[in-house]
């Protein structure tokens, strides 16, 4: 393999890398927070993919602002209906219910835009590259890394510099005591589901960009890869669930380059093999959490 | 009614009590349906016999750990995978299958066997699997089950050669009759009950009510966890041997994601913690959707029409099982088994009472109980004792 090839390689598996952290984050940010696993975040995803598509005559930069809103507004609504209700009833039924929101979201979707593929476009230019010396980078997948890392710095000043930001912090650390000194929950959570659905509306964005299409299930693949990265990056972390998915989306795109032909339909198989083998050797995730230890 | 108190007959009534009620109500729930029932309505019956059997495998490991796990319907599809490759006759897989290795076309099982089998492969998986679960945390390992999931899903619907790949495998011979399914059902939920109740049981049921605690009394959290699963993993593959068997024909599909909410909304609405649970709420959700897949359809309520809505089904599955979940989290059983103490309790009383508002179940000051913080259920204390 040459330098180029290499660096051809690198650039390639630094977008899918990115675009994951930006998966794992919109998961990783309510679990901090509410110790809640959110399946729904899936469907975030979705809405904002047919927000996109089947609004492709309207003019860009209205759809963006349309996408917002809408994400953002079912995040919130999601959380006053279905979540709040059950918040005082453990990891195990937040669990559980958000996997009962997505289901009955997924199947909304196929009432109300069918059960066929959407297409559109969504902003054309995103499809050509640029070549940069030796590597040929496509627009959009520049956009996705300058995206993430404009996501990661402004959310890292957000949670040092604001109140509010502090408040999320001390809420993570230890909800019962936030409160007791006067962190509202209520509003640190909303907040908390405000951001991840704007992380699913990027999310969403950047997808969309790239296939062109949706169905009720478009999310799915979001919130597996954003699970996965999560717990391997120890849960209760925002660092590590971006390091997270940075192991998740490198090793995929090398073993998409090295697996022998035949084996690649089986490329997912083997990530999830690999995400398995990390957590034998470190449990905890590579970076343990402070959600992950047991208390007493 | 007020019975006469016997305290050797009452505790036998204990110990076997459970599993012989339920095990009446099923059979004669079945037996009065299929008295009656057309042959949709029997096949109806017959998949929500095998989808019972696949619950009461998922409760064997989330009922009994408290670590829920997505990854069941992975189990279920090595079952029914293996089974249907194990039961296509030779001649019928080497059109089928072009690409199969010799000795695999050459074997030919039985049904029975062949089911078996399936439920051994799944059970090696499940034994696999539980060396990394076993040091994990308990969120953590229920959501790395998703893992298990799409990697099962993956290799089902690349390795064509023996899976046949999307196409799935069909015309596998169908083998299974009421009285077989009837039969497995039985010996499924004497087995689990039988399973629960042991010291064995006993000691994992303890890692699901406070972790900490059972270690401290010298309880090898990691190792008892991971024999339910391995134990939960082999009635799964049971479930997907039978499956295959009713169905005739598989595809990777079946085994994913809508499959997998189905099966956790029944243990869920059923009540996760208890075997009761599990039997209940496969039959309360099959229930549920046969009357939503007949409103999905369209019909005509004296002057109003419902429009045909197409998905309707699931929409209303998902709402049953948040419902559930806000009002009831510990499901419709309430954590508790079907005992002969709540059946007396309640003859007692001349039935006034329901158990929802028995003042010897749920938490002391009337809150519904948090899952995964489960306060002792009533069903508990009367279990036999480990002396």
């Amino acid at each position: 393999m040459t330098g180029e090839q290499l660096a051809q390689l690198a650039a390639d598996a630094l977008a899918l890398a990115s675009l994951y952290a930006i998966f794992a984050l919109g998961i990783a940010l309510i679990f901090t927070v509410l110790k809640m696993i959110n399946f729904a975040h899936s469907e975030l995803v979705t809405i904002g993919a047919y927000v996109l598509i089947l609004l492709a005559d309207i003019p860009l930069l209205v759809r963006i602002v349309v996408l917002l809103a809408l994400v953002v507004a079912t995040a919130l609504l999601m959380e006053r209906a279905a979540f709040r209700p059950v918040r005082r009833s453990g990891q195990l039924t937040m669990l559980i219910t958000s996997f009962g929101v997505s289901y009955v979201l997924q199947n909304v979707a196929i009432l109300v835009f069918g059960p066929n593929v959407r297409s559109g476009t969504v902003w054309p230019v995103l499809r050509e590259s640029v070549q940069l010396g030796p590597v040929r980078v496509p627009y959009l997948n520049a956009l996705t890394i300058v995206l993430t890392l404009l996501l990661l710095a402004g959310l890292g000043l957000f949670l040092r510099l604001t109140s509010i930001g502090l408040q999320m912090r001390a809420a993570a650390e230890d909800f019962t005591t936030a409160r007791l000194v006067g962190v509202r929950a209520n509003r640190v959570i909303a907040v908390a589901f405000a951001m991840s659905g704007a992380l699913a509306a990027t999310a969403s964005f950047l997808l969309t960009a790239q296939t062109g299409v949706v169905t009720s299930t478009f999310g799915v693949q979001v919130v597996l890869i954003a699970f996965v990265a999560t717990i391997l990056g120890g849960m209760g972390s925002l660092t590590g669930a971006v390091i997270g998915a940075f192991f998740v989306g490198i090793v995929t795109v090398v073993l998409q380059q090295f697996l022998p032909l035949e084996l690649r339909p089986f490329r997912d198989a083997f990530v999830y093999a690999a995400v398995f083998v990390v957590l034998v050797v470190r449990p905890g995730g590579l970076l343990v959490g402070r959600g992950s230890a047991v208390r007493v | 009614m007020t019975m006469a108190r016997d305290p050797a007959r009452d505790r036998l009534l204990e110990r076997g009590f459970t599993p012989l009620a339920l095990c009446v109500l099923v059979v004669a729930l079945v037996l009065g349906v299929l008295a009656v029932a057309d042959s949709s309505l029997e096949r109806l019956v017959l998949i929500a016999l095998v989808d019972m059997i696949a619950v009461i495998g998922i409760y064997l490991f989330t009922g009994m750990t408290g670590t829920f796990s997505f990854g069941h319907l992975g189990f279920m599809a090595i079952g029914a995978y293996s089974t249907a490759i194990l039961t296509v006759p030779p001649a019928t897989k080497r059109v089928l299958f072009t690409a199969m290795p010799g000795w695999l076309v050459e074997i030919h099982l039985p049904f029975l066997p062949a089911v078996l089998v399936g439920g051994l492969l799944a059970a090696i998986a499940a034994l696999l699997l539980s060396v990394p679960m076993a040091r994990m945390q308990q969120l953590s390992a229920g959501l790395a089950t998703l893992a298990v999931l799409i990697a099962v899903y993956v290799v089902v619907g690349n390795w064509s050669a023996v899976t046949n790949g999307t196409k799935g495998i069909t015309a596998i011979p169908t083998g299974t009759t009421p009285i077989v399914l009837l039969v497995a059902v039985v010996v499924v939920i004497v087995a689990a009950w039988l399973f629960q109740t042991s010291a064995l049981g006993l000691r994992i049921r303890a890692t699901r009510e406070d972790e900490v605690a059972a270690r401290a009394v010298g309880i090898r959290v990691g190792r008892e966890r991971g024999i339910a699963l391995v134990v939960s993993a082999l009635v799964t593959g049971v479930a997907g041997g039978l499956y295959a068997q009713l169905q005739g024909s598989l595809s990777p599909g079946a085994f994913y994601l809508a499959g997998t909410f189905l099966l956790i909304s029944m243990l869920v609405v059923g009540g996760f913690t208890t075997l009761t649970g599990a039997v209940l709420g496969a039959v309360a959700l099959t229930a549920l959707r046969r009357i939503l897949e007949f409103v999905e359809t369209g019909v005509a309520i004296g002057p109003l029409t419902m429009p045909h809505l197409p998905g309707l089904t699931e929409i209303g599955t998902g709402i049953a099982l948040i419902v559930v979940l806000a009002l009831r989290p510990l499901g419709l059983t309430g954590g508790r088994e079907l005992s002969w103490a709540a059946v007396r309790r309640v003859w007692s009383r001349d039935g006034s009472s329901t158990p929802a508002e028995d003042p010897d179940g749920g938490t002391t000051d009337g809150r519904p109980v948090a899952m995964g913080r489960v306060d002792s259920p009533r069903a508990d204390r009367s279990l036999p004792r480990v002396d």
